[in-house]
């Protein structure tokens, strides 16, 4: 075995340290982000190529729509101008019993969408989706009712979804509006841009930008607004906003405004005879950790086991439609998963939360699949002293701060700890089965592709204190490196009994059969535990591991002890 | 132009060489360097902590580190999933020893990757920003002596985990 030493790795740094990279290159690439930071412009990197069928497309459009539109129906609170021009068109904005105004959306990945949204401050909201010209769909939010409600053309009602007084408060605080809009304009130290005429009217605009710029929707954006210079009425609104690193634009145009026109009572209602169902019966999903949760098992679900690689949403929604079409192709949605589409994105809000509250979050999905029990998926910090964290196979668990937990310990004691101690200390705090395959592979090493007959710490102790004395020699007598590699290996057997004692004194009844099973017994069962009411896991005699239900492992036993 | 543009163009000029030699390093490839130093612009371009950070270097940096090793565990996975050992970007010919050098420097970088960011990063900052300990206290907010004791702790470990990879 080759042994690795310190001069060694100080040798690898030096190769590394060598590498530097041309300076006409490094030139190069400076000018280059320096021209895109200047105009703001960055490349779009790998296009997403899906295509949505059915209704999704119409309802992802609906959600960027629905960003500004809850805002807008419902908002109230006074804004406050420096701007004087500006601060009238606020005012009129917020004094308009009703908007009408047509909405486009260009996003990368998606077919472009058409919305026209109609509202009034008395009856609620109306959008109507477009596609190719031809009017889809139509989502109505009555304004005495907490839900939407998606009907298609043909009258098919799609969808009603309901939320809380409270989910609406929080909907109104995240979500921004056009006002909103004008009051980050001028915030962000807008632009002034030349006047211009538009459908023969006289505007004048400004321009800003600034990822405040569409209510945090992107990571950078730049809006431009224009309003008539003669009734002080926005006329027409863009945002081109970045996310995803860039990945992903998106253009928005708002126009064709018409405001406080007379709006009838009967355009908000969605005439629905009382008789007829909708497709999906939907509740908003609650931004928080049991959404968050469904949302990971829905994707997983989806995926084969996978999680998304990030919690971003952009990234959840790019990895999930793929994901989608791969599976199904341009096939439909069906519709009992609609619901568990907003536990997606729930979760990835949820988690946004998390890493704005500085929680110091850790997530795992590129690695960490629904198989993997024993691994961290997601943490977080609840508290100074304890971390919530959700493992591969979704259940949840509060830690504590183990480092934390020593100091205490040792600061209510008054015992001292040596620095190279205290990694064995904090390992058996943190016993888990890694601790028993690492120590299992060294029992494989040591007794040559079989293992010992018993893990009972005292006896396999013994055993092995034989064993390495015979492989290394007496620990007195030999060299450092040696010493210390021996006393590796202890430690690893040690661990691995101490993770069995665990098993056996929370009554998870493992079993061992060590005396029967050996390396090359791939499929058959080394040793398995309990690790809920109906599941067990297996690790198998070539050190795989996995976990099955209570008859799958009768099975495997049963072939097992064949 | 912003104010925020601004800062992030200047803080290029100063310092996107020596971010773009540290990415070259920890990827080993210039191509792969300039592409994470374009991506990591765009995030400080966007980033409040970059905004507010008291030591610009020193949030670049570890934005940086956590660019390329996120890179270096993406690349591992890619190439394993299809049964392929070594990106391409060590493919270039060369001497054997050269080679041997290649791949000792592509293992340990690939084991960086799979330490706890904070070990990682005083190693990174330690042996390839060539900081003393005093400063890179500095830089993470901690004690000298406890710099001093992380990194010999991250070096032990990492002679443990190059001792398994070589062994495997």
């Amino acid at each position: 075995m080759i042994h690795i030493s310190e001069e060694n790795i100080q040798n690898r740094f030096d190769t590394i340290l060598c590498l530097r990279p041309g300076a006409e290159s490094t030139a190069a690439v400076i000018e280059r982000i320096r021209q895109q930071i200047q105009n703001q412009r960055f490349p779009m990197g790998q296009k997403r190529f899906f295509i949505i069928a059915g209704i999704f497309r119409y309802a992802i459009a609906a959600a960027i729509v629905i960003g500004f539109y809850v805002g807008f129906a419902y908002f109230g609170r006074p804004i406050t101008m420096t701007s004087t021009a500006w601060a009238k068109v606020v005012k009129k904005v917020e004094q308009a019993k009703t908007v009408q105004f047509r909405l486009w959306v260009k996003m990368t990945g998606m077919p472009d969408a058409e919305i026209r949204v109609y509202d009034s401050s008395e009856y609620g909201s109306r959008l109507d989706l477009y596609v190719e010209g031809k009017n889809t769909i139509k989502i109505y939010g009555p304004a005495d009712k907490n839900e939407f409600v998606m009907v298609a053309s043909d009258g098919q009602v799609l969808s009603r979804t309901t939320f809380t007084d409270d989910q609406r408060q929080q909907m109104i605080q995240r979500q921004k509006d056009p006002r909103e809009f004008v009051k980050l304009f001028l915030e962000g130290n807008p632009k002034k841009l030349s006047g211009k005429t538009i459908n023969g009217v006289e505007t004048e605009g400004l321009e800003v930008t600034s990822p405040k710029v569409g209510g945090g929707m992107f990571e950078n954006a730049t809006g431009r607004i224009w309003a008539d210079v003669s009734t002080q009425f926005p006329v027409r609104m863009e945002i081109d906003g970045i996310s995803d690193g860039g990945r992903i634009q998106t253009n928005i145009v708002m126009d064709q405004f018409v405001w406080d026109a007379p709006l009838d009572a009967g355009e908000f209602e969605p005439n629905i005879p009382t008789a007829v169902q909708p497709a999906t019966e939907m509740k908003m999903a609650d931004i928080d950790e049991k959404s968050l949760i469904e949302g990971l098992r829905f994707f997983a679900e989806q995926s084969g086991g996978k999680y998304p690689s990030s919690l971003a949403s952009m990234t959840i929604d790019a990895e999930f439609w793929q994901i989608r079409k791969d599976k199904y192709g341009n096939k439909s949605f069906a519709a009992q998963d609609m619901e568990k589409l907003s536990f997606l994105t729930a979760a990835g809000q949820f988690y946004q939360g998390l890493v704005e509250k500085d929680c110091a979050v850790e997530y795992h999905g590129d690695t960490v699949t629904a198989k993997d029990s024993d691994k961290e998926l997601l943490r977080w910090k609840i508290s100074d002293d304890e971390f919530r964290v959700i493992y591969g196979d979704l259940q949840v668990d509060t830690v504590a701060d183990k480092n934390k937990l020593l100091d205490i310990s040792l600061a209510l004691s008054g015992k001292k700890l040596e620095p190279d101690k205290r990694g064995l200390v904090m390992r058996m705090f943190s016993l888990s089965e890694k601790d028993l395959i690492r120590g299992l592979g060294v029992w494989l090493v040591l007794l040559e592709g079989h293992y010992p007959d018993t893990l009972e710490l005292k006896i396999a102790l013994k055993q092995a204190d034989s064993l390495l004395n015979k492989k290394y020699g007496s620990l007195t007598q030999t060299d450092k490196e040696t010493k210390r590699l021996a006393e590796a290996k202890a430690s690893d057997i040690f661990f691995a009994g101490a993770f069995y004692e665990k098993l056996v004194r929370e009554k998870k009844e493992p079993v061992y059969y060590g005396d029967k099973i050996t390396v090359t017994d791939s499929g058959r069962v080394l040793i398995r535990w309990k690790i809920s009411k109906e599941n067990y896991r297996v690790i198998f005699g070539n050190l795989d591991s996995k976990s099955v239900t209570a008859e799958e492992l009768a099975e495997l036993e049963k072939q097992s002890l064949k | 132009m912003d104010e925020q543009q601004q800062k992030v163009l200047d803080f290029l000029d100063v310092s996107g060489a020596r971010l773009h030699t540290l990415l070259t390093r920890l990827t080993l490839s210039e191509e792969t360097a300039a592409d994470l130093l374009q991506d990591l612009f765009l995030r400080l371009l966007n980033a409040r902590g970059f905004e507010k950070a008291q030591d610009s270097y020193a949030y670049a940096c570890r934005a940086a580190m956590n660019l390329a090793f996120e890179h270096r565990r993406k690349m591992k996975i890619r190439f394993r999933s299809l049964g392929d050992e070594d990106p391409p970007e060590n493919k270039a010919p060369g001497p054997a020893e050269k080679m041997i050098q290649a791949e000792e420097a592509k293992q340990l970088l690939d084991i960086l990757s799979e330490m706890k960011p904070l070990e990682r990063e005083v190693l990174v900052l330690r042996f390839l920003e060539q900081e003393s300990y005093e400063r890179i206290a500095g830089r993470i907010g901690k004690k000298e002596p406890h710099i001093r004791s992380l990194c010999s702790k991250a070096i032990a470990r990492l002679r443990a985990l190059l001792t398994k990879e070589n062994k495997l």
